[in-house]
């Protein structure tokens, strides 16, 4: 039988399928659903954060030396360059002249933040700048200057700290744009001395491309699972697991029949997820397609066993949805996908280690992101196909215990 | 005559509930053997054991000359569940189908035996009918032409006739008997008594013992009744 048998059992499942329309519904559209509002919710960065600008910057005053001109003096206020390299998007900047009235808006809530220059700010800059000899350089124009001392020069930021993704938001901004400021005003000097990130990978990255492979694993997780168990109660409450147990189909058969219907169902989704997440929220992809397919069906086919694990420990499918939960919750939380794992306490970490999505999610991620191979991933892979062949080895023995087919002879005698 | 199903001091035991009690049970080769009793007397046990779907607690059975459960009987032995069991979703055809094909049929096999069961169970207008909307009786009709479709050698239905119409039921009885001309045996649980009187031999079971076997004709002599039923309460009584 064999390769007849799997196909026969396929072919079943696909039939009934097919007259299960609630069903098939629930296959196409979950994926859908779920990567829509997982993509909404968390795939922006705060935008539009209302914030107050005080810039009480008196500037500097500087003299110029042009060839053939005599020397004049200036006023050059730098608050204004900075203020220019502050990222539009994430700022709705509302200029104020008063810092007290400022503090005041925070205080009532009807702002997240307030940058404040020093009326200093320039002098400081310039005495900063002037201090490693480079001043013409650092402005791009010969000038003189006087070191004049001042007393704070620092750009204050108030922020209301309550919505801490908010608040990192503006702090990290306001540090990049001063970067840039610096970076502008002196590309050519050799004293900069910022950090600079280069990516090696993921050049503009952001938090959806960093979750979305989480997701579809999760996903993939709870169809699977759902699937898997609900089929398999399914065939044991309403007696028809037994029907085939006495006929000459092998045990293992119906595994795999099963195992090739939900891979199938799995590939399907996959590339709904993938199509969707692409198209709708630009997720990075820069690796192997098939490879990323292959990933998550070998996922699946792990999952697969588990359900029908748990299936045998439900007695009927009110018991069995009652399992799901303690799958899910651990894989959202624990596999990495929302949260990196570095950021858990260490004492949980190791949980991570005997979640499959945990693999699932970062080699999935090395795919999408860094376009890695299956060379760069082999361990995840291995892994990945050591939760396949045990949970599915367990299952299939499982059945094959449930088909009273594992060869122990009962005692003798009375 | 040749013993096509041999139980010896079989006993199975739930936890502290003993459903089957030291039964022996021989049955001859082409014959109708009806197996009677009260609901929990054991009935449905001792044929989950004989499917090889239940280990037994102790002693050996042999089907067909094999100790049980052996995987190898399993192309030639076919089973009635009690439930329908059946995949609701798939229509009619196609469940003929998929377990035709679980037995290794050809496509013009299944197709060919399909035809025959069908106008057997009188299914024929159902074809592409989902099972979820057959009427009980309809998925019992089904249920029995599914266990039929590899021409078994060796029947085990339990409660057949449940829920199926008194016309169709004599015609269920009209063609075990043809069934057992060609040299096929059937083991059949009924609680039904006037339906038992149709086997060649009837085991009478009670609380996993049996408490009678012989034809209908022999166990009436014996107890000196005119019904089986009244035959039946004799045996129970004398076994107390």
């Amino acid at each position: 039988m064999g390769a007849r048998a799997i196909l026969a059992v396929t072919k079943n499942n696909f039939r009934q399928l097919s007259h299960d329309k609630r069903t098939v519904g629930m296959i196409v559209m979950m994926p859908i659903l779920f990567i829509v509002l997982f993509g909404f919710t968390f795939a922006g960065e705060p935008e539009n954060i209302r914030t107050l600008l005080v810039d009480a910057d008196d500037g500097a005053e500087v003299t110029v030396n042009l060839t053939g001109l005599p020397p004049f003096t200036q006023t050059i206020t730098l608050s204004d360059e900075f203020i220019d390299n502050l990222d539009p998007k994430t700022f709705n900047l509302v200029h104020s002249d008063d810092l007290d009235s400022s503090l005041n808006e925070v205080e009532e809530g009807r702002a997240w933040a307030i940058i404040y220059f020093p009326p200093d700010f320039t002098q400081g800059l310039l005495n900063w700048a002037s201090s490693f000899g480079n001043l013409s350089e650092f402005l791009g124009i010969n000038v003189t200057f006087d070191v004049v001392p001042v007393e704070d020069s620092k750009i204050t930021v108030y922020v209301d700290g309550s919505n801490s993704q908010v608040a990192a938001k503006v702090i990290a901004e306001v540090g990049a744009a001063f970067a840039n400021t610096i970076q502008e005003q002196s590309p050519n000097m050799s004293f900069t001395a910022f950090v600079s990130p280069e990516f090696v990978y993921g050049e503009n990255v952001q938090f959806i491309d960093f979750f979305a492979p989480g997701i579809i694993g999760l996903i993939v997780t709870m169809m699977t699972i759902i699937l898997t168990i609900v089929s398999f109660v399914r065939e044991r409450t309403n007696g028809t697991l037994d029907r085939l147990f006495v006929s000459p189909i092998k045990p293992y058969d119906i595994v795999l029949g099963y195992t090739v219907t939900f891979s199938i169902i799995a590939l399907i989704q996959s590339v709904i997820l993938l199509v969707v997440a692409s198209l709708l929220f630009g997720v990075t992809f820069v690796g192997s397609i098939l490879l990323a397919l292959g990933l998550i069906v070998l996922y699946a086919i792990g999952i697969l066993g588990l359900g029908i694990l748990l299936s045998t420990l439900a007695k009927n499918e009110f018991q069995a949805v009652q399992f799901m939960p303690i799958i899910i919750i651990p894989s959202i939380m624990l596999a990495g996908i929302l949260w990196p794992i570095e950021s858990m306490p260490e004492f949980i970490r190791p949980i991570s280690a005997f979640i499959p999505l945990t693999y699932l999610a970062s080699s999935l991620r090395s795919v999408m992101i860094r376009g890695w191979g299956p060379i760069e991933i082999g361990l995840e892979v291995a892994v990945l196909v050591a939760f396949a062949v045990v949970l599915l080895g367990i299952s299939i023995l499982i059945i094959y215990k449930k088909a009273n087919r594992l060869g122990f002879r009962n005692k003798k005698k009375v | 005559m040749k013993n096509v199903v041999v139980t010896k001091d079989l006993v199975k035991e739930f936890g502290k509930l003993r459903a089957v009690n030291r039964l022996n049970l021989e049955i001859q080769k082409g014959e109708v053997y009806g197996f009677i009793g009260p609901n929990g007397s054991g009935k449905t046990t001792t044929i989950k054991i004989l499917c090889g779907l239940l280990e037994a607690t102790y002693g050996e059975s042999f089907v067909l000359g094999r100790r049980m459960p052996d995987p190898s009987v399993y192309p030639r032995i076919g089973y009635m569940p009690q439930e329908s069991a059946l995949y609701p979703d798939l229509t009619v055809s196609h469940t003929i189908g998929f377990f035709g094909e679980l037995y290794g049929l050809r496509k013009g096999e299944i197709e060919k035996r399909e035809k025959e069961l069908l106008a057997f169970v009188d299914l024929k207008g159902r074809r592409r009918t989902l099972v979820s909307n057959l009427s009980g009786g309809m998925k019992h009709r089904l249920s029995l032409a599914v266990s039929l479709i590899h021409n078994p050698e060796l029947l085990f239905l339990d409660e057949p006739t449940v829920g199926i119409d008194p016309e169709l039921r004599a015609s269920f009885w009209e063609y075990f008997g043809n069934l057992t001309d060609e040299g096929v045996t059937v083991l059949i649980t009924t609680h039904y008594m006037d339906e038992a009187s149709k086997c060649d031999r009837v085991g009478m079971i009670r609380e996993g013992k049996l408490v009678a076997v012989g034809t209908p004709e022999e166990l009436k002599k014996e107890t000196d009744t005119v019904s089986l039923e009244d035959s039946f309460l004799h045996f129970i009584r004398r076994s107390d």
